[in-house]
Formats: structure tokens, C-alpha cells, sequence
């Protein structure tokens, strides 16, 4: 029906029409989800009726308006934030770098899966306890944080190799396409959307666990430790406003890789 | 088929909030405790059913949890941190200190004694509990043993002329420190205290209780206490029935030192250690009724306030606070 009468305006309406369109779902939705999340949460807060454990969604907000303000909360945020980036950089770089090794000689890759197969199936609590023995409180949320993302990137990028059409790399070889073409025309844009997809969900599966490492080596400046702390003196909405600051904090990251996926896919379409 | 989700989604989670909201207070005194030593302050209780003309029962919970408990009304009487029930006092929660239980356990263990603290100078002292009473008490031990605060620092590596103190989140994990020589001294709590010392051929360096009497003129900092709620407080008769009952409960630990392992396994306690009577005298678990024991609290929330008000809950708490039955 839509469709129909759409298709009898003048095309600029009709673009107009389905920009405006988009965009009201891609926030429109989200934001009936948010609203309901916190709703349920407003009335299960009040119906458990112990603000001390339980705070309503007002309360939260109004500590993470303390939090902002204070020095404190910026050291937390910084800390958390560079030992997230630290990790994921070296995650990143070295996942690509071992699997793009793995895709073009395959003995690699069998040598390798073992390690990937061990590192995904490791629970995190106990790379977390086993590391704080023997890392400082700085690295050890960091070390967390590599193991993590390291076997997620490697498996994306390989399987990416993997799915570059074979007849293209043939055709390629038949026609003397050099070998540096081969590489930057075909093989990296055929692989970099699906490995930065896997960089925007594991961004934010980074600062999950980094934050968890945080609060068992307790971690000086950083997320997880302030949480503890506001567990300790039993200021529950604290903790709540931290938990949401570090869900924004993962937002704004993947938020930060999918600029990166808009530019990279901008400029593929203009070459 | 999103909306009908989400419509599931808000009944099940108002339901559940509601079941919570509106649990009426059992008519049994549920007498929860830490698990952890403090819980051996009413260890010898756990059998009896009936108490000062009341049905109670024992239950020992995770020691995170415990707070959460004595807020909810989940627990009518608890073994509780005494600076964590100044703190729900402050925010509200309706409970009373009915007397202090454990009389302070902490220990610093090491290779070697020390004749002065000067002597820990240079050196990295591990320890429990950051932001918590072993960082507060050891500070106030060596500030008044004379050392300048500013020459103690939070950190992982020796410094000259200072006293680093590296924070752990649990004793397990400075004990394989203290094994391997990785570490010289630490602040430990008992029962871990002990283990540290016979697994690793240490010996007691501070006992930061005595060193806290020598400071504060109080015989020792009351660490943990029992809290009843308001409810119950005004039942003279059944509160003071409990407190004699926990105060026989004192030397029958120490008498019976070689049950106290299988009484707190049967409660689900996660503690394996084998009490011995010299463990359980390190643990200091001793009754004080709140009338004896208020001096010494206010003494120890002091201290702790002015390293971190929050920690209390802001304030000292008013004379409500306490227990006490005027005859």
C-alpha cells in the first residue's frame, strides 16, 4: 500500500520518504526498548521497595550526575579506557596478522586452531584468578582482555579468507593481475567488512571482561575497582551508575568502530 | 511478535518483583551468619530450635550477601560487619547492635619478627582487604607506632624509605606469594593467617589487636558484631536469652574445637580448615553485650571514619543504634 503511493511521488519525495523512514526505525525502535527496559525496571525497583539494593532508575541517574562531576570518575573511565584499547590493539593486530598467515599457508592454521579451540573454550573466571597471581593489576586485565577478543578476531578473519571467491584468486592468477593488486583490489576489501564486524562486538565484549579482571586484581583507576569500592560501603545506586557508565563506555566504542566500518565501506564505494 | 515478548517479558519481571515485595515475616527468627570465622560465634547455637521463647534457625550465606539480607528482612538476626551495620543504620535499615562478636583477627605474618616498624621500610607489605577495615586498622597501627602516613603508599614495588602495602582481593592469593618467597610480610585474617604460617614457615608479626590496644586504650576493635532487627529488639527476654546463649557458645568453641568444622560443613559453609583451639583463640570470638561493648564500637567507627566516612555510612550512629535495655 505504502510502496504504491510512494511509488506515484516525484523520486526526491520518495528518497526523502524512505531516509526520514530509516532513520525513525533505527531510533524509533531501540528508543520503545530502552523506555520499556527502564519501565520494568522503575516498577520492579518499587515494588521490591528496598532502595538500598534495588534504586529506581531516577536514583541511578542522579549518582551518575555525582559521578560525572567528580575527578575520580574521569581516572576510572581513562584507565578502563586505555587498558581496553591496549588489549584490543594487540588482539586485533595480532588476530589478523596470524590468520592472514594461517589463510595463505594452511600447516599454519592447523598448528594454530588447537590454541584458538583452548582459548575460546578457557572460563574467564579462571584466567582471571590464575593471572592476578602472577601479573600486576595493570596487565592482568589487559592479558584478560586479549585472550578474549584474540580468538574471535582470528576465527573471523580466517573464516573471511576462506570465503573470498576462489574462481576471482584463479582468474586473477590467469589474467598476470600482479600479486600487489591480488592483495589490496581483491583480497582486503573482500575480507575487511566481515572483520570489522567482528571488531564492533567484540569491542565492547573487551570492556566486559577487562572490567571483571579489574575488580578481582583490583585495579588501581579503573572501572572495576570503583565498583568494588561501592560495594564495600554498601552504596548499591553507586555501583548501578558505574555498571551504566561502563555500558555507555562500550557504546561509544562500538559506536567508534562503526565510523570506522561507515569510512572504509564510503571509500571502497568510491574506488 | 516483539510487542508480545515484551509484554511477557514485563509480567514475568513484575511478578517477580511483586512474589518479593510482598514475603510476609516468618514467624521463625532466621539467625543468618557470614561464612567466613565470624560465623563461629554462634556455632554451638545451630542445634537448638527453641530460644528465649521463640523458634529460630540458622543459616550461613555467602559473606557477600549478608548486607543485602539484613536490608531485605530476610534475616532477623545476623553476624554482621560492624562497620557494614553502622552503615545500613545510617541508611535507614531498622537494626540494632545487640553485641560485638569478633573481637578483631587480623594478624601480620612474615619471615622474620620485627623490633620496630621502621624495619618495614623499603618493603612490600601484602595485603586483604583495600578500602576495608585491614587497611584502615594496619594504618592506624603504624601511624601510631609513629610512622608518617605520606611514607605509606599503595603499589607493587619496593620503594626506599617507604611502606608499600599491595592490595589482594583474598587471602588465597598472597598465600602462594608467602610460599614461593615472593613475599616477605602480609596482613592476613584468621584461619588463613595460620595456614599462611605453617604452609610457608612464617611467624606472627603484629598482632594488630594488641597493637590496637596499646594505641586506643580499648581492649580491641569489635570487627564484627550480632544485629537483631527493630522488631525484635523489643523482646528483652528473647534478645537477652540469645546473647547468654552466644556467650557460652565463647568456650565451647575452643573446648570443642574438633566439631566446629562439621557443624559449619552441615550449614553448607565452604571453610575446610581443621579448627584447632589456637586458631579459634586467634579469632578472638568473644559476646559483649551492647550496654559493655558501645565505648569500644564508637572507638573503632571513629577510626574508621576518619579514614573513610562512607565506609559508616557517613556518620557515627546515634544512641538507637545500641541495644540496650534500661532496668
Amino acid at each position: 500500500m505504502r510502496r504504491l503511493s510512494a511509488a506515484n511521488c516525484p523520486t526526491t519525495t520518495f528518497i526523502a520518504y524512505m531516509k526520514t523512514r530509516v532513520i525513525l526505525s533505527n531510533i524509533l525502535y531501540p528508543l520503545c526498548t530502552l523506555l520499556a527496559l527502564i519501565a520494568v525496571w522503575w516498577v520492579a525497583s518499587l515494588s521490591i521497595g528496598i532502595p538500598l539494593f534495588f534504586p529506581t532508575p531516577s536514583a541511578v541517574l542522579a549518582e551518575l550526575g555525582g559521578l560525572l562531576v567528580s575527578d575520580s570518575f574521569y581516572l576510572a573511565i581513562g584507565g578502563t579506557l586505555s587498558r581496553t584499547i591496549i588489549s584490543f590493539i594487540l588482539a586485533f593486530a595480532i588476530g589478523v596478522c596470524a590468520a592472514a598467515l594461517a589463510g595463505l599457508f594452511k600447516p599454519m592454521h592447523r598448528i594454530l586452531r588447537p590454541i584458538v579451540v583452548i582459548l575460546r573454550a578457557i572460563p574467564t573466571m579462571s584466567v582471571i584468578l590464575i593471572s592476578v597471581l602472577w601479573l600486576d593489576n595493570f596487565w592482568s586485565p589487559v592479558l584478560i582482555g586479549f585472550l578474549i577478543v584474540f580468538p574471535l578476531v582470528y576465527t573471523g578473519m580466517y573464516e573471511a579468507i576462506g570465503e573470498v571467491d576462489r574462481e576471482l584468486i584463479e582468474m586473477a592468477r590467469l589474467y598476470k593481475v600482479s600479486r600487489k593488486d591480488t592483495l589490496t583490489k581483491l583480497l582486503i576489501p573482500s575480507v575487511t567488512p566481515t572483520v570489522l564486524t567482528v571488531a564492533k562486538s567484540s569491542v565492547s565484549l573487551n570492556v566486559k571482561v577487562i572490567i571483571a579482571a579489574e575488580v578481582i586484581a583490583l585495579t588501581a583507576r579503573s572501572i572495576g575497582a570503583q565498583m568494588q569500592l561501592s560495594k564495600i560501603t554498601i552504596d548499591i545506586p553507586v555501583l548501578f551508575a558505574w555498571t551504566v557508565a561502563a555500558i555507555l563506555l562500550a557504546f561509544l566504542l562500538e559506536f567508534a568502530v562503526s565510523l570506522v566500518q561507515f569510512t572504509v565501506r564510503r571509500h571502497y564505494d568510491k574506488a | 511478535m516483539k510487542k508480545l515478548l515484551l509484554v511477557f517479558m514485563s509480567l514475568v519481571l513484575g511478578f517477580t518483583a511483586l512474589s518479593f515485595g510482598c514475603s510476609s515475616p516468618a514467624p521463625i527468627v532466621n539467625v543468618v551468619l557470614p561464612d567466613g570465622a565470624p560465623s563461629l560465634a554462634l556455632v554451638s547455637l545451630f542445634d537448638q530450635t527453641d530460644l528465649g521463647g521463640k523458634k529460630v534457625t540458622f543459616e550461613i550465606v555467602p559473606a557477600d550477601t549478608i548486607a543485602q539480607k539484613v536490608s531485605s528482612g530476610a534475616a532477623d538476626v545476623a553476624i554482621i560487619p560492624t562497620n557494614a551495620a553502622a552503615n545500613l543504620y545510617n541508611k535507614g535499615i531498622d537494626i540494632k547492635l545487640a553485641a560485638t562478636s569478633v573481637q578483631g583477627l587480623l594478624y601480620m605474618v612474615g619471615k622474620t619478627a620485627i623490633s620496630s616498624f621502621d624495619e618495614l621500610k623499603g618493603k612490600v607489605i601484602y595485603s586483604i582487604g583495600q578500602n576495608n577495615t585491614p587497611e584502615f586498622v594496619f594504618k592506624y597501627v603504624l601511624t601510631g607506632g609513629g610512622i608518617d602516613a605520606a611514607d605509606i603508599v599503595t603499589g607493587e614495588t619496593a620503594s626506599d624509605g617507604k611502606i608499600t602495602i599491595c592490595f589482594k582481593s583474598d587471602g588465597s592469593e598472597i598465600l602462594p606469594l608467602l610460599i614461593q618467597n615472593r613475599a616477605d610480610y602480609a596482613i592476613l585474617g584468621e584461619p588463613v593467617a595460620t595456614t599462611a604460617k605453617t604452609k610457608a614457615n612464617l611467624v606472627t608479626v603484629l598482632d594488630l589487636q594488641s597493637e590496637w590496644s596499646k594505641l586506643n586504650g580499648s581492649a580491641s576493635y569489635p570487627q564484627a558484631c550480632l544485629v537483631v532487627s527493630g522488631r525484635l529488639a523489643s523482646d528483652k527476654t528473647f534478645v537477652n536469652a540469645f546473647i547468654s546463649a552466644a556467650k557460652q557458645n565463647d568456650d565451647w568453641i575452643i573446648d570443642n574445637s574438633s566439631e566446629v568444622l562439621a557443624k559449619l560443613q552441615a550449614k553448607n559453609s565452604l571453610l575446610t580448615v581443621n579448627f584447632t583451639a589456637d586458631i579459634i583463640r586467634a579469632c578472638n570470638i568473644r559476646t559483649v553485650s551492647a550496654k559493655d561493648a558501645k565505648a569500644d564500637v564508637i572507638a573503632y567507627l571513629t577510626v574508621l571514619k576518619d579514614y573513610n566516612a562512607a565506609f559508616i555510612g557517613g556518620k557515627l550512629p546515634d544512641d538507637n543504634f545500641y541495644c540496650i535495655y534500661e532496668d
